[in-house]
């Protein structure tokens, strides 16, 4: 607080003072004016002359009366004290008063002054915190939980830095994907081309062979057969990274994510034999912008990564958290190695054996749900089941 | 002569008290030197007022010797409306109190006139004292008893409805119980303080 509100405070407390002091000048007085008005005064004069003259009527209850007129002299006795002492009561009715109010502004510039100087305290930390976001930090941690406009300001800065923490992630990762689709469809791309024509020399071969010297006919059959399978392996091949090379971008359209997730109950339950699909569908507002296919694939993905891991259930649960709409699901299989944890979602991880799986589902999955302005993540042991657990987040929208 | 006109007036405005009532007269009877009490003053406005309002007037007498000697004597006078007597009570030092009774204030007046204060002894070498009478309009005790009434119904005028309670019976406990310390304070801005006070230089006769 600077020094010169501190004297816009004194002064503004010293004209309080100053305007309350002439108003209770003037209504002070008041009360003692009405107690000892000659009025009074008067006919507490007359009722004990009364009194006397009552007694001396009726002498048998003189000391009714006697009683009577010493209680009306002490009243009138005490009243002419209390008019003897009017100025003085009233001083010091006005002064306690003063006093009281005094102390109340003064308690409520020292309030105001530290509440001030807390004030200031506070927003050179925020000061620091935005310009520390400014330079691009994004792990900012104020530590300011008040409800007023400052703590609230410092609660957004503190949200702002996340958000800004979890962009840059995200498009950290979305850059490194896209490097590796780009490897992929070049991959892809010079695969392919040869392949085919790999495939149509060793149909000519197994051709001419057969045609010049037909006893090797079976030989020359069985090496094609045994060609092609490795071809196809390899078409497999170029196809996984064709896809993961070209992942669609979603058409999102206002949808019911609870919705949803019931279709793909209904229709995937029998969809890996053993696995079984359970869904909490909660009560909450569920509107989300979603590529139902897309979402679908995504879904379709972390069950058959459950069923290939082991898994004998599924559960879904979806809740919403603020803006958003988390999708839950968890498996009670083995869970996820450890080790892969930190690189889940790069691709060509995995655990399974060479030639079962390139890895490419689950980075595809988190691109999807990243194009949806959500995304994917493995959460703790511990969630809902013992087994793996990832949550599907998503922005929640309103329909109109 | 515009000029002179309101020292004047401030000149009898100072003066005039002092001549409205007749100065005490100090007498020495051997060596002691007595002082009798300033007549007219019961006759002043305000001390007649004062003396026939119920309340114990206090008349403080305090005379100074040249050679600094101090000595003092009271006067208390309550005028009984019922029975319409004063009861005087005069109390010197080391002597014991002496209480009268005057039927009318002819017989009051006629007391104050005869009574010799004897405040000094061994004051033969006395040629001038100066007589100083303050007047009190109420008693100690009646200021502790109105202290006590006026907080008491500041006290009350704050309670819902309290039951009313005849003076007699003493205070309201739960007034009293209630009573603030913004009541109990200006309760007892109630004080005793001279309506006035006079002082004289006389000189001793023999």
């Amino acid at each position: 607080m600077t020094a010169r509100r501190t004297i816009v405070l004194a002064v503004a407390a010293a004209a309080a003072l100053v305007g309350f002091h002439l108003f209770i000048r003037h209504v002070s007085l008041i009360a003692f004016n009405f107690a000892g008005a000659s009025e009074v005064r008067g006919l507490l004069e007359e009722s004990s002359s009364d009194q006397k003259r009552l007694a001396r009527l009726d002498p048998d209850r003189g000391n009714e009366y006697r009683k009577r007129f010493d209680r009306i002299q002490d009243v009138n006795r005490k009243l002419d004290i209390v008019a003897l002492n009017r100025e003085e009561i009233a001083r010091r009715y006005e002064w306690t008063l003063m006093a009281v109010v005094a102390a109340l502004l003064l308690a409520f510039i020292v309030a105001a002054i530290v509440s001030g100087s807390r004030r200031e305290r506070r927003l050179a930390v925020v000061q620091r915190a935005l310009e520390a976001l400014g330079r691009g930090q994004s792990d900012i941690a104020i530590g300011d939980r008040s409800r007023d406009v400052v703590g609230r300001i410092a609660a957004m800065i503190e949200a702002t830095s996340r958000e800004v923490d979890r962009s840059r992630r995200r498009i950290q990762y979305l850059d490194h994907l896209a490097a590796w689709q780009e490897a992929a469809r070049r991959h892809a791309h010079e695969i392919r081309t040869p392949l085919t024509a790999a495939r149509l020399e060793v149909d000519g071969f197994v051709r001419a062979v057969v045609a010049r010297e037909p006893s090797l006919a079976a030989v020359a059959t069985e090496a094609q057969v045994s060609i092609h399978e490795e071809l196809d392996r390899l078409r497999e091949f170029t196809r996984q990274f064709t896809s993961f090379g070209r992942i669609a971008e979603p058409r999102r359209k206002l949808d019911d994510v609870r919705d949803a997730l019931d279709e793909f109950i209904t229709l995937f339950s029998g969809a890996w034999p053993g696995l079984t699909l359970t869904f909490e569908r909660g009560d909450c507002r569920c509107t989300a912008a979603l590529d139902r296919e897309l979402f679908r694939q995504v879904l379709v993905n972390l069950c058959t990564n459950s069923s290939l891991a082991g898994a004998t259930r599924v559960w879904f649960r979806i809740a919403e958290q603020r803006e958003l709409l988390q999708v839950d699901v968890a498996d009670d299989g083995p869970g996820v190695d450890p080790s892969i944890r930190p690189r889940l979602f790069q691709p060509y991880t995995t655990t399974r054996a060479v030639g079962e799986g390139m890895g490419l589902g689950l980075a595809i999955c988190r691109k999807i749900m990243l194009d949806h302005d959500g995304d994917l993540e493995l959460l703790d042991q511990g969630g809902l089941a013992p087994g793996a657990a990832f949550r599907i987040t998503l922005p929640k929208a309103e329909r109109t | 002569m515009t000029r002179r006109l309101p020292c004047a007036a401030l000149v009898v405005a100072v003066l005039a008290p002092a001549f409205a009532a007749t100065p005490p007269a100090a007498q020495l009877r051997g060596e002691t030197l007595g002082v009798s009490l300033p007549g007219g003053l019961l006759a002043e406005t305000e001390v007649r007022k004062r003396l026939n309002s119920g309340l114990t007037t206090t008349f403080v007498v305090v005379a100074t010797l040249d050679d600094e000697r101090t000595s003092g004597a009271r006067v208390d006078i309550r005028f009984e409306p019922w029975d319409e007597v004063y009861f005087i009570t005069l109390r010197r030092i080391g002597a014991r109190p002496q209480s009268h009774r005057a039927g009318s204030f002819a017989q009051l007046e006629t007391w104050w006139r005869e009574t010799s204060l004897p405040l000094f002894t061994a004051a033969a070498e006395t040629k001038r004292v100066q007589v100083a009478v303050d007047v009190i309009p109420f008693s100690a005790e009646e200021q502790e008893e109105t202290q006590r009434w006026l907080t008491r119904s500041l006290g009350e005028a704050r309670q819902p409805a309290p039951p009313p309670v005849p003076a007699d019976q003493g205070p309201n406990p739960r007034a009293s119980a209630s009573g603030s310390v913004l009541d109990v304070l200006i309760g007892t801005s109630i004080q005793r303080r001279p309506i006035f006070r006079r002082r004289w230089q006389v000189g001793v006769t023999r």
